[in-house]
């Protein structure tokens, strides 16, 4: 059963949600639970959704930002060569990427650009809700994105090669070779892209180009897992990626001569053994970040190039109904940068967490603590408590927590004319709190979710009085909002119907004001839509599958004091799945923005209008 | 079956067509201007496109956004300067690369000069001429104010920003643009030619000129920083009088200070300016004074500053990402009134 439909279910000694449908094209851990990821084993009490592996996922274009604008309530604003999620009207900075349980937000800026990650190469891709900054350290505290490969030893052989044609000149390669037998697993998968993307947009009453918007880059993802013996298994993952872009302009800025270069190369080595009760895992990452920003006119040449080592010790001990957890890491960060006064600094963090939790059928407790110890940051401790209670079909859960951010590389260390880093900032901390309820029945689920979190010392560049822009401690942020998630299925003859709704209502307020003039005390965020929602509706009839995707994206302001903003927005995209007779294979059509709505996420950077894409894979 | 589909169907085209409908309808304004009235360039947010020009008439009516509303787009990418030249006002947008050249009185758009990248400041230097200071070639562009074409490109320093024209010569403030210089080309605006480099103190940013022909240049000193953030150099901000080639005084501000916004008064003997290091006040320095004032005239910090017919003017772009406030003062320093105006307001123009 091929579907397009986000399906959230979770596994791991928890209640499962798994359906039938689901399995099928889902990942099933081995039984010995060679597998150990983080955000299954501590997403006690909190939303976490998995996203299907299905036949979309196989195209290189369809990049995580494209996947939260469809699926999820997450705002993706997308401007420059840079696209951001904001999560429970937080920033950008505010979420976390997590490779196989290793972040991997820029140590410089603390982002991820969403376009860096392709779907396609991962076989679980996750998203927790909230923060949880316990288990994952700095930057979760909107939402975390987890993209992982997950082995399985079941004498298996998969390949897809998918190729993608599409307007403004797109074309995406993909080939990927996935192979197991009892003792090994390896998985790999090549990527490419070109893409002009110059589509047209109205501007003015007269039709513009997107001009110098040039895109092309690919990407190697691997894995490889050979099990030592029943009980232990080595694994080795490894990320390339190499995308180059043109940066365009806003539409106020024709020519626009800026190009970007994004490097990164990502190497993991995981040990892991388990001895009945006792799960024993160590791991190190080597991550390598480039990125190269140049305008030759402007005389602008900056780059930066990252190190990040990572080492983790991880140990998981179960007694009956008790889990403990407990986990020791190092983080170190070399970083070159073109904008830093020093060209060159060294970060060294520790950090420790531990977790106990009691686990029966109806009723589940956590409680974790992390600290991290930095010679320059005064990092709090950072506790969290979680519950949950199973009653038949229904799931009650609720999680507080503390979360945190220490400042980043560029926060710190950053210096050019008109703007410089500050080395006394505090880490932004904050409390999460969220209840929410679960029911899961044959043809419908649904999960509603209350949150509330704050976000206190929020950093924010702002303009001292003698001109020169240096980041503070400045805001206080409450969030709050309600998410609400319905799965349901109609069946009527021989067509089935599966219905996907998300919808979030969030309130995201700044609290303190710079000044008693400061109007934006008390009003919403720039860029987090206080209503989003999206339907995605799946009518699978015979070898066909139609899929509609509409999504509504409330008012976004774009001043503080609230008083310009974009317009609400409502897009459709359309799919056409037709399972072909000869090979293994499937034509797929896609119309996006059906309705070619002219239309902005960020202030002056139109969307493109409708535009068609073709794709073929082959499965064998 | 057909039936549920068609159901099914029309539920979603229902509530594509309803959502279709409900965009909002683009704001209708007009634009009335009057005597005596000023003008806020409203910078905007890089990268945003979101600048604008504010006009505030003389009893303190505003009127926001005032190129939008007429000509139906924006303005464009970080709003630096306007200047009016007989009937027509030019609009310089920095980052977007333009000059809007707009009627003074209907803001009605007239033509658009592309032909500058970085556009810092135009000035008038005869019936048919106006220099153009451009950033990304360091040099000033000739404009023919007939056909708005450039008829020639003069190089100067790093970073060309204000100019004032004064007995036949412009005076151009080579800031040092994103980095570091400490000149004034001197250009004869007859012939287009660079015909003296007066070295001043470091990073002069603006320039007037005074009722008795002389130069006053600002400058704001520079600060080099090691590592550890502290300070390595430092070189005080000045206040430098020109009397045609020469350099007759310098007047040094306190060490760490960086004074900017210059502006003189109509008569041409009192010049205004920011000074401070972390909180800068506004002074007032008479053109006879022989050393700087040590108390100021208006304790508030300002991001541009403006000067006309017998009132001081300042701004305040509160947090950078909402509207500001233009403030207006009499020449002793007694607020008279506010105004809210665009983003990042940083610079006035008067009729």
């Amino acid at each position: 059963m091929r579907k397009r439909l986000i399906n959230i279910f979770v596994f791991l000694g928890l209640p499962c949600f798994l359906t039938s449908q689901s399995i099928a094209d889902s990942i099933v851990l081995n039984e010995i639970e060679l597998s150990d990821v983080k955000e299954l084993k501590h997403s006690i009490g909190v939303r976490y959704d998995v996203f299907d592996k299905t036949l979309s996922n196989f195209s290189y274009s369809n990049s995580i930002d494209k996947i939260l604008e469809d699926n999820t309530t997450i705002y993706v604003k997308s401007y420059g060569a840079l696209n951001t999620p904001s999560f429970r009207g937080t920033s950008a900075s505010h979420t976390l990427v997590s490779w196989n349980g290793i972040p991997i937000n820029s140590s410089a800026s603390g982002l991820t650009d969403l376009k860096l990650l392709p779907s396609n190469g991962f076989n679980n891709l996750g998203i927790s809700y909230g923060g949880n900054s316990t288990i994952f350290g700095s930057g979760s505290i909107g939402g975390t994105i987890h993209l992982n490969n997950i082995p399985f030893f079941t004498k298996k052989t998969n390949s897809n090669f998918t190729i993608e044609r599409g307007n403004y000149g797109l074309i995406t390669n993909s080939l990927s070779i996935e192979k197991s037998n009892d003792n090994y697993y390896y998985y790999l998968n090549f990527s490419n892209l070109r893409d002009s993307n110059n589509f047209k947009y109205n501007y003015n009453n007269e039709v513009r180009e997107n001009i110098h918007s040039f895109t092309e880059g690919q990407t190697l993802i691997s894995n490889f897992s050979y099990l030592l013996n029943k009980k232990s298994v080595f694994q080795f993952n490894y990320w390339n990626t190499h995308l180059f872009r043109e940066v365009p302009g806003n539409v106020t800025v024709p020519n626009s001569t800026a190009e970007q270069t994004d490097k990164s190369e990502r190497y993991l080595f995981t040990l892991l053994n388990n001895f009945k009760g006792l799960k024993f895992k160590i791991n190190h990452a080597l991550l390598f970040d480039k990125l190269y920003f140049t305008d030759v006119p402007k005389q602008i040449n900056s780059f930066y190039e990252g190190i990040t080592n990572i080492s983790d010790i991880n140990l998981d001990y179960n007694y009956k109904k008790i889990f403990t957890n407990f986990n020791l890491s190092s983080l170190k960060n070399d970083l070159k940068n073109s904008s830093y006064e020093n060209l060159k600094h060294t970060d060294l963090t520790g950090s420790i967490y531990t977790s106990i939790s009691y686990q029966s059928k109806i009723l589940t407790n956590e409680f974790s603590i992390r600290k991290e110890f930095n010679e320059s940051i005064n990092h709090p401790f950072i506790p969290s408590y979680s519950c949950e209670l199973k009653l038949k079909s229904y799931k009650l859960r609720g999680r507080i927590n503390r979360n945190f951010r220490s400042p980043t590389f560029n926060d710190r260390f950053w210096i050019s004319s008109g703007s410089i880093g500050n080395m006394s900032l505090l880490p932004e901390s904050g409390i999460n709190k969220e209840i929410g309820i679960d029911f899961n029945s044959k043809r419908l689920r649904y999960n509603l979710t209350y949150f509330t979190l704050n976000v206190d010392n929020w950093i924010l560049w702002n303009q001292q009085e003698n001109g020169i822009w240096m980041p503070e401690n400045i805001r206080q942020v409450n969030s709050k909002g309600f998410e609400s998630k319905i799965n349901f299925e109609i069946n009527v003859h021989s067509i089935k119907v599966k219905n996907e709704f998300n919808y979030q209502y969030n309130l995201s307020t700044n609290k303190i004001g710079i000044d008693n003039l400061d109007a934006s005390v008390g009003k919403q965020l720039i860029y987090t839509p206080i209503n989003k929602a999206n339907l995605n509706s799946n009518f699978s009839i015979n070898d066909y599958n139609f899929i509609f995707n509409q999504s509504f994206i409330g008012k976004v302001y774009t001043s503080s004091d609230n008083v310009n903003f974009l317009n609400s927005h409502y897009t459709v995209n359309f799919s056409l799945i037709k399972k072909l007779s000869i090979l293994n294979s499937n034509l797929i059509l896609t119309i996006n923005n059906l309705f070619n709505l002219d239309y902005q996420t960020y202030l002056n950077y139109p969307q493109p209008g409708r535009n068609f894409i073709i794709q073929i894979n082959i499965l064998t | 079956m057909k039936k549920t589909i068609n159901k099914i169907t029309s539920l979603i085209l229902v509530s594509v067509i309803i959502s279709s409908c409900s965009s909002d309808q683009p704001e209708i304004c007009t634009f009335e201007y009057s005597d005596n009235g000023y003008f806020v360039t409203n910078e905007g947010n890089f990268g945003s496109g979101n600048g604008s020009v504010s006009f505030v008439s003389i009893d303190g009516v505003v009127q926001n956004n005032i190129f939008e509303c007429v000509n139906s787009s924006y303005l464009g990418d970080v709003v630096q300067s306007m200047t009016i030249i007989d009937s027509s006002a030019y609009i310089v947008i920095n980052n977007s690369s333009k000059i809007e050249v707009v009627d003074v009185e209907t803001m009605r758009s007239l033509n658009t000069i592309n032909t500058v990248l970085s556009p810092r400041y135009i000035t008038q230097v005869s019936s048919t001429k106006a220099y153009i200071s451009d950033w990304e070639t360091n040099s000033i562009h000739v404009l023919d104010l007939n056909n708005l074409e450039i008829l020639s490109t003069i190089n100067v320093g790093n970073g060309p920003e204000q100019m004032i024209f004064s007995n036949g010569y412009v005076y151009v403030c080579n800031v040092g643009g994103f980095g570091y210089e400490k000149t004034i080309s001197v250009i004869d605006a007859e012939n287009d030619v660079v015909i003296n480099t007066i070295e001043v103190g470091d990073k002069p940013n603006s320039i007037v000129s005074d009722a008795n022909g002389n130069i006053w240049v600002l400058c704001g000193g520079y600060t080099e920083y090691d590592t550890d953030w502290t300070v390595l150099s430092q070189t005080a901000g000045s206040l430098v009088k020109i009397t045609g080639n020469s350099i007759m005084s310098t007047f040094n501000f306190d060490l760490g200070n960086s004074p900017s916004d210059l502006v003189i008064n109509d008569n041409g003997t009192s010049l205004f300016y920011s000074d401070g290091s972390w909180i800068k006040n506004v002074y007032k320095f008479n053109v006879s004074d022989l050393e700087l004032p040590t108390t100021p005239i208006i304790s508030r910090n300002f991001y541009g500053l403006g000067y006309n017919d017998g009132y001081i003017y300042g701004s305040d772009a509160v947090d950078y990402v909402q509207n500001g406030w233009s403030y207006k003062y009499t020449e002793s320093g007694t607020i008279l009134d506010s105004v809210q105006v665009g983003i990042i307001p940083g610079g006035y123009c008067f009729n």
